[in-house]
């Protein structure tokens, strides 16, 4: 109980996706703000999540479903589970689990580091995950990264990439990578999003 | 100590522990229920605690449990106790966290812990971690794909 699973879904239809549901975690939820459009590159990025208030018995295979709309031609689901510190356990969806935002200022490919922040909206909880995703739908990815976060696992063939850290001051925050030359020729697209822990 | 030694040996060493401690005799009766919902044994561990003048604490599956302790004893004035403090006295790397209360909110407000300042003759219960990070469990990713609904187990 408490783990906490975050869902990146990816498509290229604005805002196309209906609902996440796992098999383990039930019903994931999102804020609007947890979700963005780059028109340039017709690619849909968001985030859903859910806590764990069972023990693992609804579905073993734990399977992710995205109901993803009638119209998209490229869908994928990446998942990431997540335990919490000894100690502690995610908040429950029911609650207010941070802020949910979209990105400030983009990372441009080949050019050095740039950051995925949360902008005029600040994290008010603390302790809490920060979590963030970065995309490079037009090129090669590879980008790392930069500030401290921590990134484990690649997702659409290298060129998505997350990170998160766990903050425990309010504020505002951003996860920064340090850009490949490979990358596409749009500016990366990310959301960051900060989920609560309590004892 | 019930499940092992029985309810009179528990009330007994519980009793004897009460004699034993100077005043104001601030001792913590622990125990253990089945789960968050074994109201049944919650109950049962408050009525055994009010067997004496303990103070009672239940907890389920390790999930809420007092790993440690400060105490600023009689005499000693204010004083302000770190977490770094804490470790070197344990000789370990902890990270601590308030205990989350409800009717001390003020002394018990839940969330990590770096500091406090006591009062002479004050206690704080703190929740001990040997880990202060989110660890990831597992990632998948289903591929890309062009129907409507997507999976991956």
């Amino acid at each position: 109980m408490g783990d906490l699973l975050v869902v990146c879904v990816l498509g290229n239809v604005d805002n196309n996706v209906a609902s996440v549901a796992d098999g383990q975690f039930g019903a994931l939820t999102t804020y609007s703000g947890a979700a963005g459009y780059d028109t340039q590159d017709s690619s849909w990025m968001q985030l859903f999540w859910g806590v764990a208030t069972q023990n693992y018995s609804a579905d073993p295979a734990n399977n992710v479903v995205a109901d993803f709309s009638s119209t998209t031609g490229f869908a994928e689901v990446i998942v990431a589970h997540f335990r919490p510190p000894s100690g502690y356990v995610f908040a429950p969806t029911a609650s207010v689990l941070g802020a949910a935002v979209f990105d400030d200022t983009q990372i441009a490919p080949g050019t050095g580091a740039g950051a995925i922040k949360s902008g005029a909206t600040t994290f008010g909880s603390a302790p809490m995950l920060a979590f963030a995703g970065s995309l490079d739908i037009t090129g090669s990815g590879g980008q790392t990264v930069a500030n401290g976060w921590t990134s484990a696992f690649t997702g659409n063939s290298g060129n998505f990439v997350p990170a998160w850290t766990l903050i425990t001051a309010t504020g505002g925050e951003e996860a920064t990578w340090t850009a490949a030359p490979g990358g596409g020729s749009d500016h990366y697209q990310g959301v960051l999003v900060g989920l609560k822990l309590t004892t | 100590m019930q499940g092992q030694f029985g309810a009179t040996a528990t009330l007994g060493s519980y009793q004897a522990i009460m004699d034993f401690c100077a005043a104001p005799k601030q001792v913590v009766f622990n125990g253990e229920s089945a789960s968050a919902t074994d109201f049944q044994s919650a109950r049962y561990i408050l009525a055994a605690a009010l067997m004496d003048d303990g103070y009672c604490f239940v907890s389920n599956d390790n999930s809420y449990r007092v790993d440690d302790s400060i105490c600023n004893p009689m005499g000693n004035g204010s004083q302000t106790i770190t977490a770094s403090q804490i470790n070197t006295y344990l000789g370990g790397s902890y990270s601590f966290s308030y205990i989350s209360g409800v009717q001390d909110t003020t002394t018990n407000p839940g969330g990590p812990f770096s500091q406090a300042t006591l009062a002479d003759s004050d206690g704080l219960l703190l929740l001990k971690s040997s880990s202060s990070s989110v660890t990831l469990q597992g990632s998948w990713d289903s591929g890309y794909t062009s129907t409507g609904v997507t999976q991956k187990s």
